[in-house]
């Protein structure tokens, strides 16, 4: 019998409590830069941190902070969801099919070449201005990434794998969900939290520009009246709410990936 | 248990420079029970004739049957590759319980197991592939394979990444295993040696196109069990080169 090899996945309390400290840290450096650049501009022109956090609980006290941020959130995972599950689809099925991929590569390029703005605007005139024209015209922006990245994931499956599950003749679906879909993962995650970032940036976008309600306005009413308390507010609110989200995401991505070696322990 | 039989196979792969045919009539005959060794340089098409055997490669031409299957259709074939072929993100038991379900249950649990204390890993259970040699790794696979209860064992090279002393002991498990289980096993292997010493009968193979061009009765030459220190294994692995060495041909293999 060969020696025991030293078990790697296996995560200290040591481990842990660094981990958890430098993630701190690097919070802490956000602060730290924010309150430098509030002391160097001024606070009327940079207010602090403090009199941010005050002019949040005043919008909460209002009633006006979580109407705004629920229907954001709720344009933003609309988006998320309907361009994943495009993208998805059509990324694998362009992995999978040459054909298909050469068909629809003009559409692709394109969808990656246009300026982000043009589709807001094209829908904002063709649809009007609503949430329909918002979510097909952000679902447009994002999907071409979406397709990329999976198209690349489906082209890196180790076909090893499948052949070894094939010449066991396991059935079609365990081999989609036990061998392809892992090695899928990766880019899935990744993908999804990429496309979460852009969807709140652009959803913010396409309120500021053609909404009545959400963080976006809201932003766009305060900048109207020079209140930066308010554009920084509600800043902060959102990015807290999406970085919850995407902590949410990471912390499942580490989970899913627990077997994976540290790439430190070889590089 | 059963039995292999091979006609006429052939297998044309195409490339830039037009097709090449990397099987031309291939016949070949297993019989249920038997040991039989595949000999050949690297690229002559063994692992083709694997994968066609295997049914992972459906595009031939010629006929290949199985006999006397305890199936209608196809006997269970267990396939045991170069490398181990594991899920990276499964344990080791659930690299085994793999092969046989999709959603572990407790009964398959227990052989699962069973076959974890065979192969020497009943404490490596919840293991992740990257945790275990590479040794271990290929007993993994080969358990695998074993869990099935298959009645023809296909192994390509299954030694070959592996160092002399693990491949030493890895080769006697195979043997106890074959011994066990009466199944049909078709090994293939560039190893003269390995190959006189496991099988009953050595199949030797020549490339371009890949054919059998010899073969090497062992079974009344070399009774069981048989002792790796032995001197007619030297000479024996010694007559099957002289029979493949007018076939070699540097810079001939295409692929394998």
């Amino acid at each position: 019998m060969e020696a025991l090899p030293a078990r790697t996945s296996t995560r200290s309390q040591g481990d842990f409590s660094r981990s958890l400290g430098l993630r701190l840290l690097s919070l802490l450096s956000i602060v730290l830069v924010w309150l430098g650049l509030s002391w160097l501009l001024g606070r009327t022109v940079v207010p602090g941190p403090v009199e941010t956090v005050e002019f949040l609980i005043r919008e909460h006290e209002r009633g006006q902070l979580w109407v705004h941020i629920w229907i954001t959130l709720w344009r933003v995972l609309l988006s998320f969801a309907i361009t994943m599950a495009l993208g998805v689809l059509i990324g694998v099925a362009v992995g999978i099919s040459r054909t298909l991929d050469r068909l629809l590569e003009a559409w692709v390029v394109t969808g990656l070449a246009v300026p982000r703005i043009l589709p807001l605007v094209v829908c904002y005139l063709l649809i009007g201005l609503n949430d329909t024209a918002a979510i097909v015209a952000l679902v447009i922006i994002m999907v071409p990434q979406v397709i990329v990245q999976m198209r690349e994931g489906i082209r890196s499956i180790d076909v090893k794998l499948v052949e070894m599950a094939r010449a066991l003749r396991r059935p079609r679906g365990q081999i989609w969900r036990q061998v392809v879909l892992p090695q899928l993962a990766p880019y899935l995650l990744g993908t999804a939290r990429g496309v979460l970032s852009l969807s709140w940036k652009m959803v913010v976008f396409a309120e500021l520009i053609g909404r009545t309600s959400g963080v976006g306005y809201q932003i766009n009413f305060y900048f109207q009246m020079f209140e930066m308390r308010g554009i920084l507010a509600y800043g902060l609110a959102m990015t807290l709410v999406l970085a919850a989200i995407d902590l949410s995401m990471l912390a499942l991505s580490e989970r899913a990936f627990r077997w994976r070696r540290p790439v430190e322990q070889v590089i | 248990m059963a039995g292999i039989r091979c006609l006429g196979l052939r297998k044309v792969f195409s490339s830039s420079r037009g097709p090449k045919a990397v099987l031309e009539g291939v016949n070949l005959e297993v019989k249920s029970g038997e040991f039989v060794a595949i000999l050949g340089p690297s690229g002559c098409g063994k692992t083709t004739l694997l994968n066609i055997l295997s049914g992972l490669d459906p595009d031939y031409s010629g006929q290949v049957s199985f006999t006397d299957s305890r199936s209608p259709t196809r006997p269970t074939i267990g396939y045991v590759f170069q490398e181990p072929r594991l899920l990276p993100w499964m344990t080791v038991r659930q690299n085994i319980h793999f092969a046989l379900e999709a959603t572990p249950s407790p009964k398959v649990g227990a052989r699962v197991q069973s076959w974890l204390r065979r192969v020497g890993l009943a404490d490596y259970y919840d293991y992740y592939p990257n945790q275990l040699s590479t040794g271990m790794q290929h007993r993994v696979a080969l358990a695998r394979a074993l869990i099935l209860d298959p009645e023809v064992m296909l192994l390509d090279e299954p030694f070959s990444s592996l160092d002399e002393i693990t491949a030493m002991s890895m080769r006697e498990e195979v043997l106890e295993l074959w011994k066990e289980q009466q199944g049909t096993v078709l090994l293939v292997t560039h190893n003269p040696l390995e190959a006189v010493y496991l099988a009953d009968r050595v199949l030797v193979m020549a490339a371009n196109p890949g054919r059998i061009i010899a073969e090497l009765e062992l079974t009344g030459r070399l009774p069981r069990p048989r002792d790796p220190e032995d001197r007619r294994l030297w000479e024996l692995s010694r007559e099957a080169v002289r029979l493949l060495s007018p076939h070699l041909r540097l810079g001939s293999a295409v692929s394998d």
